[in-house]
């Protein structure tokens, strides 16, 4: 089979593509969100965001992400994953991914294709009609089905002669599906024509022009003016000029199929604490080594999600330099008023301890654009920023790194630090109006057209330092931050805390649900299908009946009176204190 | 059980805002996908159908609208007590057809999380994007749904503001197609300022939004109150015209929820509760 047989389609050039912008197209009434990352390739997306279903034409190309303009979601280029949800800054991202469409870029056109069967078959077959250099020439909109756009072009290919430097009698065309071949007998030079079918009654005809002589301006606007003159004939003879629906959303696809799933990278992995150190009186280091030997990839700013021993799931950023591939390396300050995640780590995780661990979207990312990365880190919230500064250090990277502590003692990771020629400027031991006036200092004598901001520590003095860089002038989009310790209860909640067992009660099947682990992927490994897709207990997907069991509820979705009754659980994130649990499916 | 659309049928639709509408004049529109000629007089509001054998529409004015019902017996309009206080202004911010389904725009209405985005620098700014945590009720006696304790950083949260304010909302779902906004007062802080959007629904995906503002503001004109709603609502328009589709999806899987949602969940579960499908997605 070749190229076009395996249902590429051409639905935009090259050029309609140039640097952070969203193009859109149609195929077959399918929309879609074209978009170029800033390594050049290309994304082809479902014109949908997956939460709210604002067109993502709108949204903003940051390089390598896609951000809807509604609520500010981010997703990444490649994989269509969301990275980023605002309104809960410190909790795992949204499961949401947006459907992508096999894409290929090849001679000057993006090619698409909806159906993704054989995805296998890949595109190098595409053989260009001559050696020749080549051009696009402008595309034409016909408001037409595209098989009477190819028939117009056909019968009509005398006209295109001027185009390729031929003779109107001599002109020749040959039609592969919805491409078209013209060429002469007494010129070297060649159009191709590939109809876009936009919809049942529209197209667009993207033209390739292959030729050695430099195309002039003259030969460009005779084919403009051919193509419009021609296929405007048509629209008037066929009464087709009446717009399509416009359909946005996956026709091929019904809302019943699940959405695309996340990668394995996301997947919760088994790891044992190989070693803990004291790193100042109250913040204790971890190292933790993959049971099946991964080799890790660490992205500076990356949080490890752990479910400490006594069952609590806690995010705890991983400081590991970029070649220290082995074992994460995690700082956890032991808060006197923690509801037990961080004292459980500090007690029970011994050498020697398994724990469930998961790697989620790093949401605070040191940027690309060139500019001098300013670290400002108080107390444990030095943690990211470490491994940032590590990362600098070695790529070669200008930094300037600010670390914020009570004391020399209160400096943690010293030896790290030390270890890594990590340069920075401690300040110990400010007063509040002294950090203001260190902070205010340090910001006001630093340049926003050469710097971006990456600040984490305790919540007032991340929002002292975002005032402060708004008024130096920081625009917002370089003021990096994440707040270290915010209650937050919009991020995923912990299941429980000790061993159930679940009893089926239509099967009688049992199976028992380890610490830490969510009901709903217990439920899904021993093969009882559960219909599921927020993951967050908002959604209402995974509704559950209950016959017997004490239950934990962590879901927004039930009413209070619901959550009283004890007949009704959101798998996904509740849970149960009893010795076992009855579900009645 | 209930019938399906019987819960939209068996009830009350705005038609137009009393202060903008002429004494003696004919005018038509649609509801629920019918056809309605009315006329107002000194008194009273007087409707029907296209078909005029049919007898008259039952007709009602109050919260500054006019109100039709297509059934012979619809259950009261939602009690919004506020608007019997005498020392509250109750003023209409017009009109606007939106070629969306109503459902979308109450929910649209319903959300904080756009704040940043939309309306930036006004509800809301970047990097304070944060949605903490609030409680969503069932009320069964009155059959609404209501979203407690909800609080949003605003760099100008209503006309009245000249400062950032931390405001605190109260979210009401009356009907499927009426909800109730609470929001912090900044001229009496024992109070709260009351905006309602009443939606009528013209056809499956097209409705017209009438926004009633009940408010204690002795500082902006009428005129001052009314264009910073229309800005408001000129953000939102042009998210609406661009969500696909434009029936709500009631699919819980179709459009993917985080825990800021929790309200809009709720909603979407509450109108598949009373088995209404007209202006969702099917």
């Amino acid at each position: 089979m070749d190229f076009f047989n395996q249902g590429w389609q051409a639905v935009a050039c090259s050029e309609d593509l140039p640097l952070r912008h969203v193009y859109q197209a149609q195929l077959l009434g399918q929309e879609l969100a074209l978009w170029r990352d800033d390594s050049g390739a290309v994304n082809a997306w479902e014109n949908r965001c997956p939460h709210r279903g604002l067109r993502l034409s709108l949204g903003v190309n940051t390089g390598d992400q896609l951000k809807c303009q509604y609520h500010g979601w981010k997703y990444e280029t490649g994989s269509g994953r969301c990275l980023f949800v605002p309104a809960h800054r410190n909790a795992t991202p949204s499961t949401a991914c947006v459907r992508q469409y096999p894409c290929v870029e090849i001679d000057g056109l993006v090619f698409v294709k909806l159906d993704k069967s054989d995805e296998a078959q890949t595109s190098n077959d595409y053989q260009p009609p001559t050696r020749l250099p080549s051009t696009n020439l402008r595309s034409t909109p016909a408001a037409m089905a595209a098989d009477v756009a190819v028939r117009t072009i056909m019968q009509a290919r005398q006209s295109l002669a001027p185009v390729i430097a031929a003779q109107p009698d001599s002109v020749e065309i040959q039609a592969n599906g919805l491409i078209l071949d013209l060429g002469g007998t007494e010129t070297p030079d060649k159009l191709r024509l590939f109809v876009q079918p936009e919809s049942a009654t529209t197209s667009v005809v993207h033209a390739r022009l292959y030729t050695a002589t430099q195309t002039s301006f003259a030969r460009k606007v005779a084919f403009i003016h051919v193509m419009e003159e021609l296929l405007s004939l048509a629209e008037q003879c066929t009464g087709l000029s009446q717009n399509a629906k416009i359909i946005a959303t996956d026709t091929g696809h019904s809302s019943a199929q699940p959405q695309p799933t996340e990668s394995d990278s996301r997947k919760p992995f088994t790891c044992t604490v190989v070693a803990r150190e004291i790193e100042t009186p109250d913040i204790t280091s971890f190292w933790l080594k993959p049971d099946d030997d991964r080799a890790l990839i660490i992205d500076p700013g990356m949080h490890a999600s752990v479910v400490t021993p006594a069952g609590f799931i806690r995010q705890y950023s991983v400081v590991n330099a970029p070649d220290e591939d082995r074992a994460l390396v995690i700082g956890v300050k032991n808060e006197p008023d923690s509801r037990g995640g961080s004292r459980s780590m500090h007690l029970d995780a011994a050498i020697g301890t398994k724990l469930q661990v998961t790697l989620p979207a790093n949401q605070f990312r040191l940027n690309s654009d060139g500019r001098t990365a300013l670290l400002i880190a108080g107390g444990v919230g030095v943690t990211p920023l470490l491994s940032m500064a590590l990362h600098l250090q070695q790529a070669g990277r200008p930094y300037k790194f600010h670390y914020l502590a009570r004391s020399t003692e209160h400096l943690a990771f010293a030896e790290r630090l030390r270890n890594g020629d990590i340069s920075y400027v401690p300040h110990l031991g400010l007063s509040v109006d002294d950090t203001r006036q260190t902070l205010y200092h340090l910001l006001q004598d630093t340049d926003p057209a050469t710097h971006d901001i990456y600040v984490c520590g305790p919540q007032p003095m991340i929002d002292l330092v975002i005032s402060l860089a708004n008024e130096a002038g920081f625009p917002v989009e370089q003021i990096n931050f994440e707040y270290f310790g915010l209650a937050t209860n919009s991020s995923k909640p912990s299941v429980t805390s000790g061993v159930y067992q679940v009893i089926i009660k239509s099967t009688g099947k049992r199976f028992s649900v380890e610490a830490g682990k969510p009901l709903l992927q217990a439920c899904l490994e021993n093969g009882v299908n559960i219909d599921y897709s927020c993951e967050q207990g908002v959604c209402g997907a995974c509704i559950t009946k209950v016959d017997d069991g004490e239950l934990v509820h962590s879901d927004v979705y039930l009413s209070s009176k619901e959550k009283e009754s004890g007949k009704l659980i959101m798998p996904c994130v509740s849970g149960c204190t009893s010795k076992t649990l009855t579900l009645d499916i | 059980m209930h019938k399906e659309n019987s819960f939209l049928l068996n009830d009350w639709h705005p038609i137009a805002a009393v202060a903008e509408t002429v004494v003696g004049k004919q005018y038509s529109t649609r509801v629920l996908g019918k056809e309605i000629r009315y006329t107002l007089t000194n008194d009273h509001l007087i409707a029907r159908t296209e078909n005029s054998d049919l007898p008259l529409l039952l007709t009602k004015i109050t919260y500054g609208l006019l109100w039709v019902s297509l059934s012979e017996n619809p259950r009261d309009v939602p009690d919004i007590p506020e608007f019997k206080e005498h020392d509250r202004r109750v003023i209409s911010a017009g009109a606007i057809r939106i070629a969306t389904s109503g459902l979308r725009v109450v929910e649209n209405f319903l959300d904080m999380a756009h704040f940043p985005f939309v309306h930036t620098d006004i509800l809301g700014a970047e990097p304070l994007t944060e949605v903490t945590a609030y409680d969503v009720e069932i009320h069964e006696e009155v059959d609404e749904v209501h979203a407690v304790n909800c609080r949003f950083t605003q760099p100008k949260g209503s006309a009245a503001a000249s400062e950032p304010v931390d405001m605190q909302y109260v979210y009401r779902i009356a009907r499927p197609f009426i909800a109730i906004l609470y929001k912090t007062c900044v001229v009496d802080p024992n109070r709260l300022d009351v905006l309602g959007l009443f939606i009528q629904p013209v056809d499956e995906e097209s409705c017209i939004a009438h926004t009633i503002m009940c408010y204690l503001d002795d500082v902006n004109t009428d005129k001052q109150l009314r264009d910073f709603q229309q800005r408001i609502f000129g953000q939102d328009l042009m998210i609406l015209l661009n969500q696909v589709p434009k029936g709500l999806p009631l699919d819980p899987k179709y459009e993917t929820p985080v825990r800021a949602d929790a309200l809009s969940s709720a909603y979407r579960r509450w109108i598949k509760a009373r088995n209404v499908t007209f202006g969702t997605a099917r």
